[in-house]
């Protein structure tokens, strides 16, 4: 009943925050609304049992990714931003509800599931195992070769881009 | 009312469209490259769901390498919009248009 009454929160926070996002005129509000998503997103992992995941959906996308966006966002157009202050005081109430619900549904979702202990037919309740460990175990023995040409494309996108922003034409 | 694998893929589905209106409507050559985000968030989330109804970790496995590309992507693709207005002194991805002439 709460695992369906927080996906539900969930379901129409990403799809509200997605559409304002591609609606927004100012492109500093629309990477506001990507990070309310992105949270939202890592929350919908939670409820689908994929704790690293959502870990890493945080530490990837809303703190690098996003703050990449931003960085380049303020060195390109500089000027517009002067105005954004004021504005974005007024999503101040929105901003609080939200992360209110989304905190309260996934420390609701958690306690329920060491708390009651559902006997859930998922890969974790058949092996005992926490989600990391499952997701390390197949990372370093089955999928061991994507793993190592996955750190190989991150070697090339580094230098690439640094080669690519310094260059000068 | 039990939430069923439909119901995730429906919701990955959703995102994964929104994702490609905003490619095609915003000409804003930032909000393009967002939208490419939001369309693998989508996928992820598709991938995910079957992870848990399926019980198979590939589908997570797999998720952290969309992200690991989603990674390699933003940073490259920002490299290359740094470039172009540095050329061009536009965000429009309609005034790129050196090739047509």
């Amino acid at each position: 009943m709460f695992a369906s009454l927080f996906f539900d929160y969930l379901f129409v926070m990403i799809l509200t925050s997605a559409v304002l996002m591609i609606t927004r005129k100012h492109i500093v509000h629309a990477v506001l609304y990507m990070l309310l998503m992105f949270f939202h997103i890592a929350g919908l992992y939670i409820l689908l049992e994929a704790e690293f995941l959502a870990a890493v959906q945080l530490i990837v996308y809303a703190g690098a990714i996003l703050v990449l966006y931003l960085f380049v966002i303020m060195l390109v157009n500089i000027r517009k931003l002067e105005t954004l202050r004021e504005q974005l005081f007024g999503h101040l109430p929105f901003a609080l509800v939200s992360a209110g619900l989304l905190c309260a549904g996934v420390v609701g979702i958690l306690m329920q599931e060491t708390v009651l202990k559902e006997p859930s037919s998922s890969v974790q309740a058949a092996t005992q195992m926490s989600n990391p460990e499952l997701l390390g175990q197949a990372l370093y023995t089955q999928y061991l070769f994507p793993f190592e040409v996955a750190s190989l494309i991150l070697l090339v996108a580094l230098v690439g881009a640094v080669l690519i922003a310094s260059r000068k034409i | 009312m039990t939430i069923t694998l439909e119901h995730y893929i429906l919701l990955g589905t959703l995102l994964f469209l929104i994702g490609v209106a905003g490619f095609l409507i915003r000409r804003n050559i930032f909000l393009m490259f967002m939208s490419i985000e939001l369309m693998m968030n989508g996928v992820n989330i598709c991938f995910v769901s079957f992870a848990r109804y399926y019980h198979d970790m590939a589908g997570q496995v797999f998720v952290l390498f969309v992200m690991t590309v989603a990674a390699a992507e933003a940073a490259v693709g920002l490299a290359i919009i740094l470039l172009l207005y540095r050329n061009r002194e536009t965000l429009n991805a309609d005034e790129f248009h050196l090739m047509k002439h």
